[in-house]
């Protein structure tokens, strides 16, 4: 089932590529803003990278369903005997294969540049690699939230930015235990659970979205 | 066959019939049972929608979309070609569907009801956008559907010999 | 509508006489509330006078909290049931929930600014307090950006059941990162044993806020099920 939507999401390579790339971009433009100084950079980056992250994903996302919602498609994923719950699940597994992969390892590949140590690059991939389903999860319920609204893109923001916090701080809790060497376990911990319900929480309340997004 | 005039809800009454939308006041019935979560599910089963919206993937190639509907659907690649060469779009196999012309993705939106193969029909103007020949193999494929004692619910526009109408 | 006493008509029926009820004891409270906080109440013998702003200051997060819990439950009913009061309840209740939360956190700024130094700080209860306003704000946007409100609510019923499971998560979290960034020196908001002569006045202006709110609630409620009632009127006309 995941690779159909996999398949169905290469379909979209166009918009993902155009998300990476929109990632990389800002991640340089805002660092070069910062200056050149190793400290500040060191302990930008990871929420630099997470907020980026946050932002990629509440635009992708949205707008791949939107896609997706006027061909009609939506309707064929309501009239399958699955529940639409497991469907939004594959999404979100395509979604992070597609999307997030790509994007850690882009975190990755360029830490060294932002004077990241190896331990706190590896906590850095590590926390997205948690938060990501979470974070498609988000999208996609604030997706199908907004997708017979006017203006959606803003809304969305507004609507969902306030719910990633959790993850946001979390992870960057992990990332600052990491740096001051510390035991970062129970942050971690609790960024996965927090990771999981959220996304739990965030796909019941998806299916049913999905489920009044059709009626109009 | 529903018939009415622009606007007076013959979509809408389809959905509706589809289980896509929650009834307002009274429940949905199938055979004098109402449809619950167990049953509506077996009911969607056994039906077949094409709506205003044609269920395709623009960005894809045909080839991509008849794998999609591989999986999705458990269809042997055989019978979908066979459909294909029934409604004349077999041979743009290697196109993008969003440069198919609309009268085509009609067409390839509608051989749904050649190979899949469910009992209830439900048809959102079907003739919208074809040509005189789609026409005439539309009409073929729905009688020979009704003589297999299929059922076809459908709001259109256009003359079809039918045995009952509902008019909104 | 299964129950009578969910009946809008029954609603309108029975808030006719509570209306004035519920204002005159707005008014009996507040005017207590604010008589013994302002004036008969001893100054804070860290704070001073400044302490004073806590009267209005602590009540209101308080009703907001109260306000966003109301919110979620209508969300529910109106989720679940369809239930056509508890949209309109809920709808109702929104503006006057965001108004407690800005006056939140105007007055805590306010408080801030002589005993901190500062009118903010990214202490976790200020933070939490905007996240709940933002919440407010996101529930209200996505209402209004639909253009048929029973579509509208349902989808911000779903939104604000998501919040309320989230906002425990949210303050959770923020206060641990507080707690990693800044020494706790700060003077806290509650501190351990209050004087009753300060809880009194705090009480009774939690009562004035509380009955301010059911009063405005009852008639944006009303006001809200009668322009419906009319909009159907026309309609049939």
């Amino acid at each position: 089932m995941i690779r159909r939507e996999v398949r169905h999401l290469y379909l979209h390579k166009g918009t993902l590529f155009a998300t990476l790339t929109f990632f990389a971009l800002s991640l340089f433009c805002v660092s070069l803003a910062l200056g050149p100084e190793e400290k500040i950079l060191r302990l930008t980056t990871p929420a630099l990278c997470w907020i980026l992250a946050i932002l990629t994903t509440l635009f992708s996302t949205p707008l791949l369903l939107k896609d997706e919602a006027q061909q009609g498609l939506l309707d064929e994923i309501l009239l399958q005997p699955l529940l639409p719950a497991f469907t939004l699940l594959s999404k979100i597994g395509a979604e992070s294969l597609l999307l997030g992969f790509p994007l850690i390892i882009f975190g990755g590949l360029f830490s060294p540049f932002f004077a990241l140590s190896f331990s706190e690059t590896l906590t850095l991939a590590l926390t997205l690699l948690i938060g990501f389903p979470a974070l498609s999860a988000l999208g996609i319920l604030g997706g199908l939230l907004t997708l017979n609204t006017r203006g959606g893109g803003i809304l969305i923001a507004l609507l969902i930015l306030p719910l990633t916090l959790p993850l946001f701080l979390l992870s960057l809790i992990c990332m600052e235990k990491v740096r001051l060497d510390l035991d970062s376990l129970p942050p971690f911990c609790l960024l996965m659970g927090v990771a999981l319900l959220l996304t739990i929480i965030s796909v019941s309340a998806g299916s049913w979205a999905l489920r009044f997004a059709v009626e109009e | 066959m529903v018939k009415g005039v622009n606007g007076s809800g013959k979509s809408t009454f389809l959905r509706l019939l589809t289980g896509l939308i929650h009834p307002p006041v009274k429940g949905l019935f199938w055979e004098g049972e109402e449809l619950k979560r167990q049953n509506l599910l077996l009911y969607q089963q056994n039906l077949l929608y094409v709506g205003h919206k044609l269920c395709l993937h623009h960005d894809a190639l045909l080839n991509d979309q008849l794998c999609l509907w591989q999986g999705l659907y458990n269809i042997s690649k055989a019978s979908l070609e066979y459909a294909l060469q029934i409604w004349g779009v077999a041979a743009f196999k290697n196109k993008k569907i969003s440069h198919l012309s609309q009268g085509q993705q009609k067409r390839l939106s509608l051989s749904r009801c050649s190979w899949l193969n469910r009992s209830l029909w439900i048809l959102d103007e079907p003739h919208v956008g074809l040509d005189l020949e789609g026409k005439v193999t539309l009409d073929h494929i729905l009688n020979h559907h009704q003589q297999k004692n299929g059922l076809v619910i459908l709001a259109t526009h256009d003359p079809v010999s039918t045995s009952k109408e509902i008019i909104l | 509508m299964k129950y009578r006493w969910a009946r809008p008509n029954f609603f309108l029926k029975i808030t006719t006489p509570l209306l004035p009820v519920s204002f005159i004891l707005t008014l009996l409270f507040l005017t207590g509330g604010l008589y013994l906080g302002l004036i008969a109440s001893p100054p804070d013998y860290l704070q001073g006078d400044g302490m004073r702003i806590m009267y209005v200051h602590v009540p209101a997060s308080w009703i907001a909290s109260l306000i966003y819990a109301f919110l979620a439950l209508m969300s529910f009913f109106a989720f679940v049931w369809r239930h056509l009061l508890a949209e309109v309840l809920a709808i109702s209740s929104v503006p006057i929930g965001a108004l407690f939360t800005g006056l939140s956190l105007v007055t805590g700024a306010l408080w801030g600014k002589p005993m901190w130094g500062t009118y903010w700080v990214w202490d976790a209860r200020l933070t939490s307090v905007l996240v709940l306003l933002f919440l407010y704000g996101g529930y209200w946007a996505l209402y209004k950006s639909y253009s048929r409100p029973e579509q509208g609510i349902r989808a911000a019923s779903l939104l604000a059941l998501v919040g309320v499971i989230n906002l425990p998560i949210i303050k959770g979290s923020v206060e641990w990162w507080n707690t990693l960034h800044q020494p706790a020196s700060l003077i806290k908001l509650s501190s351990p044993s209050i004087d009753p002569s300060m809880l009194t006045p705090l009480l009774l202006m939690a009562g004035a806020y509380f009955f301010y709110f059911i009063t405005l609630l009852m008639i944006r409620t009303r006001t809200e099920l009668n322009t419906r009632k009319l909009l159907i009127l026309e309609a049939k006309k």
